[in-house]
C-alpha cells in the first residue's frame, strides 16, 4: 500500500490568497491628484449645479466624488495623477474619455455615453478606467 | 513516479503555453458586435491549459498554474491592480471548477438557471431591449440554451463533463474579477445591474466554447499518450 502523504489544504490555502489579495489592494499611497477645466486649474466640486435638464456627468477617483458638471455643457476635465492622466470631454452631447495614458487604453474604447445611448449601454452611463481608478457617470436626478 | 526534471519542464510549458494564449485572449475582440469595448470579457483561451491541468493532473497543478500566470501575466502586459482582479477571478473559478467537476451535469444546469436568472432580472427592471442590451438578451438566452444542450451532451456521454466544466469555471471567473474590481475602486452597485447580466451571459457562451475545445484537445493528447 502507498504511504500517505499528508498534505496541506488547498481550499484554505486558495481563500487565505483570495483574503490577502482583497486586503492588499486596498493599502493604496497618498493621492496627490491635479484637476483642470478647460485647462485651467479647478479645484473640483460641482459646476453650475442648476443647469441644464438634470442629467449630469459625475466624476469619482476611488469611489470619492471629484467632481460633477451639467451635460449639456461643453468643458475638457483633466485628472493628473502620479500614476497618470486621464482626459474627459464633454461636447454638450455626448461624454467620452478623449485620453488616458494607462496600459490598456480601455475607458478610451469604451465609446461615447449619449441621451440616446445612455439606456442601451452595456456598462450604463458609466466609462471607466481601473487602472487610474477614475470613474465617469452620466446619470440624471 | 515521474522524474523531477518532466516535472519541470512540463510546468514550464505549460505557463508558457497560458501566457501566449492570454496575450491571444487579448487580441481576439470577442465583443466587436457592441458599440464600444466592455473590460473584462475575453476569449478564455488560457483557461484550457487550466482544465487540462485540472482533469489530467491534479488540483494543486491547477491551482499553481493559475496563481503563477495571475502574476506573470500582471507583470508582464499589466498592473498590480491587474493581478488581483485575474487573482480573485480565477481563485473562485477554480474553486467553482473543482466542484463541477464531480457534477458536470449539475453545473450545466446551475449556468443555464443563472443565464435565465439574468435575463428574468433584466426584464423585471425594466431594461428596454434596444441596442447593445438585446445583443445582452440574446446572449442570455444562447448561454441557458448551451447549458441545456451541454446536459444532455453530458447525460448521454458522461466522459465530456470538462464542457460544462469550462462554462461554469468562466462564469465564475467573470463574476469573480468584476466583484473584485467593483470593490478595488469602490465603484457604484448600479453599474452590476447591466454589465454583471452580460458577463454571466458572456461568460457561459465563450466558457462552452473553450470548453469544446478542450474536450477536443483532450482527446488527441490522451491519443498521443500525454496523458497519465
Amino acid at each position: 500500500m502507498k504511504p500517505k502523504r499528508r498534505r496541506a489544504g488547498l481550499l484554505p490555502a486558495l481563500l487565505l490568497l483570495l483574503a490577502l489579495a482583497l486586503g492588499a489592494c486596498r493599502v493604496q499611497p497618498a493621492k496627490s491628484q491635479l484637476l483642470t477645466l478647460d485647462g485651467q486649474p479647478w479645484e473640483g466640486g460641482s459646476l453650475s449645479p442648476e443647469a441644464g435638464d438634470g442629467l449630469r456627468v459625475y466624476i469619482t477617483l476611488d469611489g470619492a466624488p471629484l467632481a460633477d458638471l451639467p451635460f449639456g455643457e461643453a468643458h475638457t476635465v483633466a485628472i493628473c495623477q502620479p500614476e497618470g492622466e486621464n482626459i474627459v470631454a464633454i461636447t454638450g452631447d455626448a461624454v467620452y474619455m478623449a485620453r488616458a495614458d494607462c496600459d490598456n487604453q480601455d475607458c478610451v474604447n469604451m465609446g461615447e455615453v449619449t441621451r440616446e445611448n445612455l439606456e442601451m449601454r452595456v456598462m450604463g452611463g458609466f466609462i471607466i478606467c481601473l487602472p487610474h481608478r477614475v470613474s465617469v457617470e452620466v446619470r440624471g436626478d | 513516479m515521474k522524474r523531477k526534471s518532466t516535472a519541470v519542464a512540463l510546468y514550464g510549458l505549460l505557463i508558457a503555453l497560458m501566457l501566449v494564449l492570454g496575450l491571444l485572449d487579448k487580441a481576439i475582440p470577442i465583443t466587436w458586435f457592441l458599440s464600444g469595448v466592455i473590460p473584462g470579457v475575453k476569449l478564455g483561451l488560457a483557461n484550457t491549459v487550466l482544465l487540462y491541468a485540472l482533469y489530467l493532473m491534479d488540483r494543486r497543478a491547477a491551482a499553481l498554474l493559475m496563481v503563477v500566470k495571475a502574476v506573470l501575466s500582471g507583470f508582464i502586459y499589466g498592473s498590480v491592480t491587474a493581478i488581483f482582479i485575474s487573482l480573485s477571478g480565477g481563485v473562485l473559478s477554480l474553486l467553482v471548477m473543482m466542484l463541477i467537476k464531480r457534477s458536470p451535469r449539475a453545473g450545466a444546469l446551475g449556468v443555464s438557471a443563472l443565464s435565465l436568472a439574468g435575463a428574468a432580472f433584466l426584464l423585471l427592471r425594466g431594461t428596454k431591449l434596444r441596442g447593445d442590451m438585446l445583443w445582452c438578451a440574446i446572449l442570455l438566452g444562447l448561454a441557458a440554451l448551451a447549458g441545456i444542450g451541454a446536459y444532455l451532451y453530458i447525460r448521454r456521454h458522461p466522459d465530456n463533463g470538462v464542457v460544462s466544466t469550462s462554462m461554469a469555471g468562466a462564469v465564475a471567473f467573470n463574476i469573480g474579477q468584476t466583484l473584485m474590481a467593483v470593490y478595488i475602486v469602490r465603484l457604484p452597485t448600479q453599474l452590476l445591474y447591466t454589465y454583471m447580466p452580460f458577463l454571466v451571459g458572456m461568460g457561459a457562451v465563450v466558457g462552452c466554447l473553450t470548453g469544446i475545445v478542450s474536450r477536443r484537445v483532450f482527446r488527441v493528447l490522451k491519443a498521443g499518450g500525454f496523458a497519465n
